[in-house]
């Protein structure tokens, strides 16, 4: 190797050695970014305190309803009497959306006459789970403050 | 070695002159004073709108100082938030002072930045060569957004969070991720404890840092390439024999003396509403805000606090969950480009043509108009009307590089003119 080569700057060589220190720089911030981010998903304790809540259907008596807390939402089960279930189909004309196609707030299972998974009245199947309606808080649904959706109740029932 | 005359002359003599240099052989603290202070030359004919930039300075050191005293005794924590807050107003020696301060002082720093944004929309202070004095100013108002955002959550009342509830829950109508970035910024499945405290490091330590790095930053782009003036016009472009601009007079002490008359006339003001109307009527501190968070029971009405208000009657007047979350967004984010839009060929609003200054009018009145229906219920001509001035938001925007371009401007002068 000549002087005039050992002085020579080798400028591609340069500028791969400086891409790829950066390259393998940014893939180190990309490692080191993960536990940072995932620090801010729900902990262990936040996961389990959100686990399911179990209702005892059977206890509750038609025409009653249950508020329980889930995931710091207000979650109303009402067993309705079979005069609750009969008085529906009265209102039906009365309804904009009697089957939730208009506007998304109903999960499909439950975008029905009577809102419910199940359709059975009380009177012809065992008084478990039937006729039972679950909905919760509609505020924490962004489409409420929507101003076709305000219009409706957005406050829970007086407690 | 002897020093010649006028090199004596510079620098004071003894103990004083002494220390000086023996700063300033080790840190730049002369050159960075004269620099950004004594020989930093602004336009004399600067008029009541320039001091809006020094106000939101004095409201973030008014935030600072409160801010700090405040976490001395504020319990960042669900269960100890809500009594924390009230221990300070009525326990704490000279408490409910210091939380006024900051509370209002949060209202007031919204109040100085939309005069501060709106003196640059008046004299086109963000065009070319400020464009990016602009860019960095927008970053601090994203920054101071997210800032009072974030501290609203923290007394931990009925407002706090259930106002969070709804704008957190905003971003759940993005498709396919939405829950998943909702639950990421709550940490949890609803606003919890972690929320309250996640929030409370970010409203303490990330976004001040932030704010204060980017309001440095601003400040050192500013003195680069000089402040703007009523006429638009630049001054270095007429400079005396000693280069310095004929139309520039030095920040200090010329600025800084009626900044100070400035400074003591918004504390008057601040002090008043401070002791007198602390809550303004509940668009300072809401109503509902004086009850502790209750996850059984929503507010009778749930509305942000003023100055978020033009965004949320902007969301609130589209029909549609993603589309009213996209306009929302963009509200937010159309001044970034004002610099790119605005095509017109003079910068102050003295020089353009009628067609500029009627289209300013319309959007102060949509911007205002949009901040009170904000506080509206959402029904009936309510809606309509903040469809309406929606629309004319947007129209100021988009329309801008087609209604600059018409525009009939006037003739610059060559040199500063002075109105009164």
């Amino acid at each position: 190797m000549t002087e005039d080569d050992a002085d020579r700057i080798d400028r591609n060589r340069r500028h791969f050695l400086a891409v790829a220190a950066a390259a393998t720089g940014a893939v180190g911030a990309g490692f080191v970014a993960v536990p940072f981010l995932a620090s801010l998903k729900p902990s262990a304790r936040a996961q389990a305190l959100g686990a399911p809540v179990e209702v005892p259907l059977d206890s509750i008596q038609p025409g009653e309803m249950v508020r329980v807390l889930w995931r710091g939402r207000l979650v109303f089960v009402l067993r309705r009497s079979d005069a609750m279930l009969d008085s529906l189909a009265e209102g039906l004309g009365n309804l904009r959306d009697p089957n939730s196609e208009l506007v998304d707030q109903q999960p499909d299972y439950a975008a029905n006459e009577t809102r419910s998974l199940r359709r059975w009245k009380t009177s012809r199947r065992g008084r478990s789970r039937a006729g039972a309606a679950v909905s919760s808080a509609p505020v924490t649904d962004p489409s409420s403050i929507s101003p076709g959706a305000s219009t409706r109740a957005c406050r829970h029932p007086a407690i | 070695m002897a020093r010649t005359e006028a090199e004596v002359g510079e620098r004071s003599e003894g103990i004083w002159g002494g220390l000086v240099k023996w700063i300033d052989d080790r840190f730049p603290m002369t050159e960075t004073l004269e620099y950004h202070v004594t020989k930093y030359y602004a336009a004399k004919s600067f008029n009541w709108w320039y001091v809006f930039g020094v106000l939101a300075f004095v409201v973030l050191a008014i935030q600072l100082i409160t801010g700090v005293f405040l976490t001395m005794n504020y319990k960042p924590s669900s269960e100890e938030a809500f009594a924390s807050v009230e221990y300070i107003m009525r326990d704490v020696e000279w408490g409910w002072l210091i939380r006024y301060l900051h509370s209002t002082g949060a209202s007031f720093f919204f109040i100085v930045v939309y005069l501060h944004m709106f003196r640059a929309m008046l004299y086109g202070s963000y065009k070319k060569p400020r464009e990016l004095i602009w860019l960095i100013g927008m970053l601090i108002f994203f920054v101071l957004m997210a800032e009072a955002f974030a501290g609203y959550l923290l007394p931990w009342g009925q407002m706090s969070y259930w106002g969070a509830q709804v704008i957190i829950s905003l971003f759940g109508a993005i498709p396919v991720v939405g829950d998943g970035i909702v639950e990421f910024i709550r940490g949890d499945y609803s606003i919890s404890d972690v929320t309250l405290n996640r929030f409370f490091a970010l409203h303490v330590i990330a976004l001040p840092l932030a704010l204060i790095g980017l309001v440095f930053v601003h400040i050192v782009a500013l003195h680069e390439v000089g402040s703007n003036n009523p006429d638009g016009i630049e001054i270095k472009e007429n400079k005396g024999p000693d280069g310095v601009p004929l139309d520039g007079v030095a920040f200090h002490p010329y600025h800084t003396s009626k900044d100070l008359v400035a400074i003591l006339v918004f504390l008057m003001i601040f002090s008043a509403v401070v002791f007198f109307a602390p809550e303004m009527g509940g668009y300072f501190l809401e109503h509902a805000n004086f009850e502790p968070a209750n996850l059984r029971a929503t507010p009778e009405h749930i509305a942000p606090v003023w100055y978020f208000t033009p965004f949320y009657a902007i969301l609130r007047a589209v029909p549609d969950k993603l589309w009213g979350f996209i306009l929302f967004g963009l509200s937010v984010v159309l001044p970034v480009f004002l610099p790119w839009l605005d095509r017109s060929r003079v910068r102050s609003i003295r020089y353009r043509g009628w067609i500029y200054k009627f289209a300013l009018t319309v959007f102060v009145i949509s911007f205002m108009t949009l901040g009170w229906l904000g506080v509206q219920p959402a029904e009936g001509l309510y809606v309509l009307l903040a469809r309406i001035f929606t629309v004319l938001y947007f129209a100021f925007f988009l329309l801008m590089p087609y209604y600059t371009t018409i525009d009939k401007t006037k003739p610059l002068p060559e040199r500063v003119v002075y109105h009164g």
